[in-house]
């Protein structure tokens, strides 16, 4: 099969979603803040005959059409998801929050893109900035069903 | 392309007239009509099928670099109004010119429904030093830059500059919510979280968002995260906004298109545009069944703006008696939306939804004026689907003016106060949220300090 061939891609399967996080303290104008950033991983079964993926963005408003938002070489994406600066003892809170409010505005989409540049099917949805406890992350819908 | 000049002074490049006219009334006309809280206003009123079915005719604008403003958005003084390409405007939306001050709307900016534009306002003496500062006066008016989100229910009051100077990363403005920009200027590259504000004399830097219900009032607020009124923008922000530009580009295209088709199908009770991947589809509301088994209803001469797959168990006539003005229940990206017997509904109401989302409303709620329900998949997942739980609003719910709820579940009974936000969020049966109060993953995370 040459290099730019059409191949049979599925969609991507075994979706597990992380968080990682850096903080760092320091004295603010009332007493100790600790500066934060949260960045959030998507994470997939590599698909067979893929060169590579596609990742689509959503948005509470709709969805965009054309190109994919990026293109990663490896089954994972990761975005920064949130960030902020708070007090000691609001910092889970506060970081709980922030990424809440990411995920209740940007979801993203995953497909395997074959030697030709085709994509295959598409992932469900998922919430940038969700985290299940069982690091399942909970879809909305297929994308390729809505874009039929 | 107009752009705001180093110092906050402004340098109009007006579009001619014709302009205005092309994007906005050459398929209208331009009446009278008093409008609440002004002794005359101008209202767009689309009427004059002279568009035709046609794609494009002579002299009409592209459809790619076509505006689209909603024949229930308003305007005084349309000449002092500049809409740049690729505009959407949603329904009930307001551009105030001022006799002696502006509103220039950069190109691929939105104002979305209810979201309220004003040139200029009467201010204090000490708002005015306070707005002097940034090079503003009462002549400057509004001048939004490229890629600027006025979301539901926000507001601008001028002068104001939003989406100018220069950032490292320009992915333009998104203005939240309910959230409003007084007196300010907003640079590009940053933002107001939902029922924010941005108070007189203050300029918000590129780089930073304020937080949901923070009002920032001074320039300390606005600078240092650690006052806990602002917070870094990131990389999920910045492409949050260019996907809500894009299909907001998309929705002044496809409306521009139907309204071409047929000037009547973007007035009343009608259907969705279609044509975008979120919504290929053109789908009409239907009367008598939540369960979207009713007869379905084009009716443009309704007075308020209800698009798409919308099903309601009220019939038409009660629907009437029961809804009260300038209310947008848009299901032209998410949906269908099944409501239930409406109790009351006042004016402003907005219902909208994410793409692949439905929405449920129980019957007997009540919607208090400028509530707003936007539909999104919970943290959740719905057994019988296998995927997110779709948002969901019970029976006998009382939402507050101004209220908000998005992407939550809110059992039977529940009472959200006046202007408060729910946000991923569970409320038990008959629960009672405070007025003011922004609610995320189940508890309190601030007040809304305006």
């Amino acid at each position: 099969m040459g290099d730019d061939e059409p191949v049979d891609l599925v969609a991507p399967t075994g979706y597990v979603v992380s968080l990682a996080h850096e903080q760092a303290s320091s004295d603010g104008p009332s007493g100790p803040v600790v500066e934060w950033r949260s960045s959030w991983q998507l994470a997939w079964e590599p698909v067979e005959g893929a060169r590579s993926y596609a990742v689509h963005y959503g948005t509470s408003e709709g969805t965009p059409g054309g190109p994919p938002a990026r293109t990663e070489t490896e089954p994972v994406v990761q975005i920064e998801a949130a960030a902020g600066t708070s007090a000691p003892e609001r910092l889970e809170q506060d970081r709980a929050a922030g990424l809440l409010f990411t995920s209740s505005q940007l979801l993203v989409s995953v497909a395997a893109v074959g030697p030709d540049g085709t994509e295959g099917p598409r992932s469900p949805w998922f919430p940038v900035g969700d985290v299940p406890p069982d690091g399942l992350p909970i879809g909305t819908q297929a994308a390729d069903v809505l874009a039929d | 392309m107009c752009r705001g000049q180093p110092g906050g002074q402004i340098a109009w490049k007006r579009i001619p007239r014709e302009g205005l006219r092309m994007h906005v009334s050459s398929r209208s006309r331009i009446a009278t009509t008093a409008l609440t809280g002004f002794a005359v206003a101008l209202a767009l009123l689309a009427a004059t099928p002279s568009a035709g079915a046609q794609e494009e005719s002579e002299g009409e604008e592209p459809l790619e670099e076509a505006s689209f403003v909603d024949p229930t958005a308003r305007t005084t003084m349309p000449e002092q109004v500049e809409l740049e390409e690729r505009v959407y405007v949603g329904p009930f939306a307001e551009l105030l010119g001022g006799r002696r001050s502006g509103i220039h709307i950069g190109p691929e900016s939105n104002v979305q429904d209810n979201a309220r534009v004003e040139a200029a306002v009467r201010r204090t003496v000490r708002e005015r030093l306070a707005i002097a500062r940034l090079g503003l006066n009462n002549r400057s008016g509004v001048e939004t830059g490229e890629r600027v989100i006025l979301a539901h229910g926000s507001s601008v009051r001028g002068p104001a500059l939003i989406g100018v100077g220069a950032a490292e990363e320009d992915s333009g403005v998104f203005v939240s919510f309910g959230a409003q920009v007084d007196g300010a200027i907003i640079e590009r590259d940053s933002g107001l979280s939902a029922l924010s504000r941005v108070g007189p004399g203050v300029r918000l830097r590129s780089g930073l968002i304020v937080l949901p219900g923070k009002n920032v009032t001074t320039q300390d607020e606005a600078e240092d995260p650690a006052l806990g009124k602002v917070r870094p923008i990131v990389d999920a922000d910045r492409a949050f906004n260019a996907g809500v530009v894009e299909v907001n580009v998309g929705l002044a295209r496809e409306y521009t298109r139907l309204e071409r088709e047929d000037p009547s199908a973007v007035l009343g009770i009608n259907v969705d545009p279609g044509g975008n991947v979120f919504d290929a589809n053109r789908d009409a509301p239907t009367v008598e069944s939540a369960l979207c088994t009713g007869p379905a209803v084009r009716e443009p001469a309704f007075r308020n703006r209800i698009i798409g797959d919308v099903c309601f168990e009220d019939s038409l006539s009660t629907l009437d008696e029961r809804l009260g003005d300038e209310i947008s229940l848009r299901a032209d990206e998410g949906g269908p939306f099944s409501v239930g017997t409406i109790d009351q509904m006042h004016d402003g109401v907005i219902l909208h939804a994410i793409e692949g989302a439905d929405l449920s409303l129980g019957n007997g709620v009540s919607y208090g004026a400028g509530a707003i329900v936007h539909g999104g998949g919970r943290p959740a997942i719905d057994p019988t689907t296998g995927f997110a739980a779709p948002t969901v609003v019970g029976n006998d719910v009382t939402l507050g003016a101004g209220a908000t709820v998005f992407r939550s579940l809110l059992r039977n009974g529940v009472v959200v106060g006046d202007r408060s936000a729910i946000v991923g969020s569970e409320l038990e049966i008959g629960q009672v949220v405070p007025p003011r109060t922004i609610y995320a993953n189940d508890a309190a995370f601030g007040p809304v300090e305006w």
